[in-house]
């Protein structure tokens, strides 16, 4: 027993396993890291039990209050993880090689926030066991249909785009099957990113479709074009706009929780202005259709633009997703001065990603607390402590996923290169 | 849902959903399937990659 536990450093080495030309922290160090995933996935374990036994009385959704915090959450982690699919349409079909030293952190962030939704889901459901009755009872007139069809199979392109960095484990790579079979993925990449781009897009697109077709609720109701509403094309282009951002910013508190350089500023500040003009372009087309919104759709439905605002979500939620969280950073990441600063740069895709969140938080409460009925009130939503734990599940899993990838995975090319002694 | 669940129906709805869900999944699962079978043949005939590509 003694020998053993004298051996103990030797059987914990795992520098084997890190990515060739890089060191990582103790294994001691990286457990009691992985302590803090573990204690959320506990936290969000109880949850879960607890509405799976129970049911939905755990929660503060009601009538009202079909969608949850639940929703939000979903809906910005699929936003947030756009970065996958639009880092590699650049890469892998524009040609933008630049995003290389990038692409492998977009698309494992992508997979994170996919599953860590798809899980959140299997919560939300209800009944997990029952989520494929979607596939083959499907509703063919719901947009949220083709949302399911479109997430699950996007997180199957998403897994096999993460094959290939797994394979390209230092150890798992000296196996020729592997090493082969990671070099074959690479050389057809191209298919599944534009498998991937094709998915997402239009399940970005349906999700803020879904709300521009509730024809019955003036807040989130919206004008047509063919036979999609304009918020199918508001959050196709938020989503593309905050993903670049939300991947920049993940490399980023990696690389000062680290102490190291992962990618070059040049590519930062590449993701940075591809965030910056996309954002410029969506702030344009979303406060057009806000005037639209207010000027012409809201008196058609017989209802005046102040009645669309109560507290606690007052027109204050607007202007901060609007001017705040929309504008600003939009015009910072268009400001070379403010993408050469590592600090500003990281303030306006901080401000990026809150904006798209406000956006998802505010399309599906604000909607859902507005009365429809002349007899009924406005109310506010507050998720129970159960609600939060399960919606903690994406930070939890995410965690876990993303530090043991850093650990062992090749995920930035550059870092052998940026951090030479 | 497959064309002989009862639920089925020929109309145009079910035609473009379950056509281009089905034609990613083909696309996805076909390419998957071939870089296998490229593995495989690889393998076969003696060419090894490494991850340093």
């Amino acid at each position: 027993m003694r020998r053993w536990l004298d051996d103990l450093p030797k059987y914990a080495d795992d520098s084997s396993w890190w990515p060739t030309g890089t060191t990582r922290c103790r294994p001691e160090v990286f457990l009691l890291w992985l302590g803090l995933p573990l204690t959320i996935m506990a936290y969000f374990t109880v949850s879960a039990l607890l509405v799976l036994v129970l049911g939905l009385n755990q929660t503060n959704m009601n009538d009202y209050f079909a969608f949850g915090v639940w929703i939000v959450v979903d809906l910005a982690v699929i936003a947030l993880g756009a970065g996958a699919f639009f880092t590699s349409f650049l890469n892998y079909i524009v040609g933008k090689t630049e995003l290389k030293p990038i692409v492998n952190a977009a698309v494992l962030i992508g997979f994170i926030c996919y599953t860590g939704a798809i899980l959140m889901l299997g919560i939300d459901i209800g009944q997990p066991l029952r989520g494929w009755f979607g596939f083959w009872h499907a509703n063919v007139h719901s947009m949220l249909t083709e949302v399911m069809f479109c997430i699950t199979t996007y997180a199957i392109v998403l897994c096999i785009e993460i094959l290939p960095t797994v394979l390209d484990n230092r150890r798992i790579g000296k196996v020729p099957e592997f090493g082969t079979f990671s070099h074959n993925l690479h050389t057809i990449m191209i298919v599944f990113a534009a498998a991937g781009t094709f998915l997402s897009f239009f399940h970005q697109g349906s999700l803020g479709g879904m709300f521009g077709v509730l024809y019955a609720r003036p807040f989130a109701f919206r004008g047509h074009l063919g036979i999609w509403p304009m918020t199918f094309f508001l959050f196709i282009m938020s989503a593309i706009a905050a993903g670049p951002s939300f991947t920049t910013m993940c490399v980023m508190i990696t690389e000062k929780i680290t102490g190291k350089r992962l990618t070059t500023h040049k590519v930062k500040m590449l993701m940075g202005k591809i965030s910056g003009w996309l954002l410029l372009v969506y702030m344009v087309a979303k406060s057009a259709d806000t005037l639209y919104w207010a000027h012409f759709n809201l008196p058609a439905a017989g209802v005046t633009f102040d009645s669309m605002f109560h507290q606690p979500y007052g027109i204050w939620l607007m202007w901060l997703e609007l001017g705040v969280c929309g504008w600003l950073p939009a015009l910072m990441l268009l400001t070379p001065r403010v993408r050469e600063s590592y600090g500003l740069m990281f303030v306006a895709m901080l401000l990026t990603c809150i904006g798209v969140t406000l956006n998802r938080f505010i399309f599906t409460i604000q909607t859902l607390a507005l009365p429809v009925l002349p007899f009924e009130k406005f109310y506010a939503y507050l998720p129970t402590w159960q609600e939060w734990g399960i919606a903690s599940l994406v930070l939890g899993h995410g965690l876990l996923i993303f530090m043991l990838a850093y650990r062992y995975l090749p995920l930035f090319p550059q870092e052998p290169e940026l951090n030479q002694q | 849902m497959l064309p002989f669940a009862f639920e089925w129906h020929w109309d145009i709805g079910h035609i473009i959903f379950f056509g281009l869900f089905y034609g990613v999944i083909s696309v996805v699962f076909g390419t998957l399937t071939l870089t296998i079978l490229k593995t495989i043949l690889d393998l076969w005939d003696g060419v090894i990659h490494s991850p340093d590509h």
